[in-house]
């Protein structure tokens, strides 16, 4: 990605009060091969969306004046725009709120850089898969389960919350992203990576498995294949709402 | 009526004694005011006279009894002025042997009549002696013969007539005790009633209170008599300035959160230039950091956020928060397990374990955990290998930012809240939670959740 021409690449809006942290933030994201602006709030954010192709804006929740959300709020519509807000109150209902309000990813702060960047990445990815498909939403359904990405969580047809660990719910969300196609361990471990936890890196075939075990308790269908040699596929359709 | 129970307890109280009160005492004196004269009227020393002689006496109140007997049965009472007064009357009007009579008034019972008509005849005895003084060897002299008696006289054939009586027990006092009973009845229910429309208000003050003592904010009704509107005006308002105090605090919290969050921010952004080892100690400091203030956030929440509530797979829960455990590298594993759902919050139910298995691997290296479900209720243990705690300690452990020298809450470097999080989190969904030294050592958790 750092080899593409500055006009190919992805264009990121930090929006922050703090001018430091969105200094270093800025200059760490252009290391890794963003193009940077920064804005202390919504009017100058807007000048720069003005002027200029926006592909993903890190909105801080708590502003003076016009807050994060209001921002956001506003900017849902402009589709081709992805939003992370980024809180200090890292509470859960902060973290829904936020999700609600349309942005794509929440991040707590404080947020490791790496971790910054790794879900820059993954909404540009994930982005780029959901323009190709019409459907919007956050929840994913298959064969009666309910997957709510917003809240993090699984309920089964008889809508009793499933809980599955962090490793294995960023696994299913890969399945659920890319259904009835064979995926490999590798592609399975790259998309899955959601931010900078290596525990994960480690069993792709436990993470499975396990999350297999999980499903198939509370229900009968066959939901993950193992194809040899090859990888694994998720079986069911899946629906976003 | 109604009117009444708005007054205050004191006014409400007066009159019900007052009224009460009235109530019995109008009751007395209308049954004396229709009851007949209230006892046996006396007979005289000619009734005793005729009896004693086998003559006919007329039938007053309660009659007089003869019989023919061996022996007379009782004593003459020379001691006893009044009867040997009566005595010599019987004698005189009876024309009777002088000595062959003798009366006495102790008749062996000792009933309530008995002791009223010894009343009445001391009353009587002062004004008998002064006229058995002046007129006693005068035939028509009569004196009266209160109560019971018994009196005898010899026949001639040596065998002794006897003539006795009984006073029945005053009518007065069985009118009287009907009278109070019956009043007593009557009030029963106006008491009853009366005192619980007084007790509904404290009673439904008290439980609002209770309710509010274990953490819910409601408002008290202001209703019943004066002084429990006036509690419960002092109860709500002491409610709005506690429930400010903790808004205050928790966006004060917020507050201090967000602006240490922001400059940890800065410093990671900072690390990321720096070498590598330096880097991940730098990192590590910001990570504990952010644990303290995350701690501090979840703990204000549990405390301050009505639980959600939604049917939970508690089995597949704490197995998800087991494998997060072992996927990070701690030697974390799940004996048993039991297949239950409940109604619960999961993410406020999965901060518990967490922080439960946080401690237990920090402090003892290597955690269990097991859930049983039985009876509508889980039990669900966390154990750990390290070395337990004191009495001391585990009576303050739960004490949120409690950190005792060797306090494992120390050890796990945050601000002192894994427990405290976990005792909110579980109280939240009614449960209890427990902690003990196990058997071979270490630390075991112990909580209950109810089912339902």
């Amino acid at each position: 990605m750092t080899d593409l021409p500055p006009d190919k690449l992805h264009h990121v809006v930090v929006v922050d009060d703090d001018p430091k942290l969105r200094n270093f933030a800025a200059d760490y994201l252009r290391q890794h091969g963003f193009r940077v602006s920064c804005a202390a709030g919504g009017v100058e954010l807007r000048s720069i969306i003005e002027r200029d192709a926006v592909d993903i804006i890190v909105l801080d929740v708590m502003m003076p004046g016009e807050d994060g959300l209001a921002i956001a709020r506003d900017l849902v519509g402009l589709t081709e725009i992805g939003i992370i807000m980024a809180s200090a109150l890292g509470s859960e209902t902060d973290r829904i709120v936020g999700l609600e309000v349309g942005a794509d990813d929440y991040l707590p702060k404080p947020f490791s850089p790496r971790e910054l960047v790794a879900r820059i990445r993954a909404v540009i990815r994930r982005r780029s898969v959901a323009a190709q498909s019409t459907q919007k939403g956050n929840n994913l359904l298959f064969e009666g389960w309910r997957c709510d990405l917003v809240r993090g969580m699984l309920s089964d047809p008889a809508d009793v919350i499933v809980a599955l660990s962090p490793g294995e719910f960023a696994l299913l969300r890969v399945f659920l992203e890319h259904p009835q196609r064979i995926l490999s361990r590798d592609q399975l471990l790259e998309f899955s990576r959601h931010d900078d936890s290596d525990a994960f890196d480690r069993a792709i075939d436990t993470q499975v498995s396990r999350l297999r075990r999980k499903l198939a308790s509370r229900s009968d269908a066959e939901f993950i294949r193992t194809v040899r040699q090859e990888g694994y596929m998720f079986i069911p359709k899946v629906v976003r709402q | 009526m109604i009117k009444c129970f708005e007054g205050s307890i004191f006014r409400s109280n007066f009159l019900l004694a007052l009224s009460a009160a009235s109530l019995l005492a109008l009751a007395s004196m209308s049954v004396v005011a229709t009851t007949a004269v209230p006892f046996d009227f006396p007979v005289s020393s000619l009734d005793v006279a005729r009896a004693l002689s086998g003559e006919s006496v007329a039938r007053q109140g309660s009659p007089i009894r003869i019989r023919i007997s061996d022996k007379p049965g009782f004593e003459r009472q020379f001691d006893d002025a009044m009867a040997v007064t009566i005595e010599r009357a019987v004698v005189l009007q009876g024309g009777l042997e002088p000595g062959s009579v003798r009366l006495s008034f102790d008749t062996g019972k000792q009933s309530f009549a008995h002791r009223q008509f010894d009343v009445a005849r001391r009353q009587y005895e002062a004004e008998l002696m002064d006229a058995s003084r002046r007129y006693g060897d005068d035939k028509r002299f009569s004196p009266l013969v209160f109560g019971g008696f018994q009196a005898a006289v010899q026949l001639k054939d040596g065998r002794w007539r006897i003539a006795s009586r009984s006073p029945s027990q005053p009518k007065w006092y069985f009118s009287i005790s009907r009278g109070i009973l019956t009043a007593l009845i009557l009030m029963l229910p106006v008491v009853w009633w009366f005192s619980r429309r007084l007790a509904r208000p404290i009673r439904n003050f008290s439980s609002a209170v209770e309710r509010i003592g274990k953490g819910s904010f409601e408002e008290v009704t202001v209703e019943g008599p004066k002084e429990i509107r006036e509690a419960a005006t002092a109860v709500n308002s002491m409610q709005a300035r506690i429930s400010g105090y903790i808004a205050e605090r928790t966006s004060m919290l917020a507050a201090i959160a967000h602006d240490l969050r922001t400059p940890l921010a800065r410093l990671s952004f900072l690390a990321a230039d720096l070498p590598k080892t330096k880097k991940a100690r730098v990192t590590a400091e910001i990570e504990e950091m952010e644990k303290m203030i995350s701690d501090t956030l979840d703990f204000v929440q549990n405390e301050t956020v009505e639980p959600t509530r939604e049917q939970v797979d508690l089995s597949l829960l704490i197995e998800s928060v087991v494998d997060d455990f072992s996927d990070r590298g701690f030697a974390v594993t799940l004996l048993e397990t039991s297949a239950v759902t409940m109604n619960a919050d999961a993410l406020m139910l999965r901060r518990v374990f967490a922080n439960l298995l946080s401690n237990a691997v920090t402090y003892g290296t290597k955690a269990t955990m097991s859930l049983k479900s039985a009876n509508g209720q889980a039990a669900i243990e966390v154990r750990d290998v390290g070395p337990g705690m004191t009495t001391t300690e585990m009576a303050r452990a739960f004490d949120p930012f409690y950190r005792s020298e060797t306090s494992r809450n120390r050890a796990t470097g945050g601000a002192g809240l894994g427990l405290a999080i976990a005792q909110s989190g579980i109280k939240a969904h009614g449960g209890t939670i427990n902690l003990r030294n196990g058997e071979f050592g270490g630390l075991v958790v112990s909580i209950i959740l109810p089912t339902g």
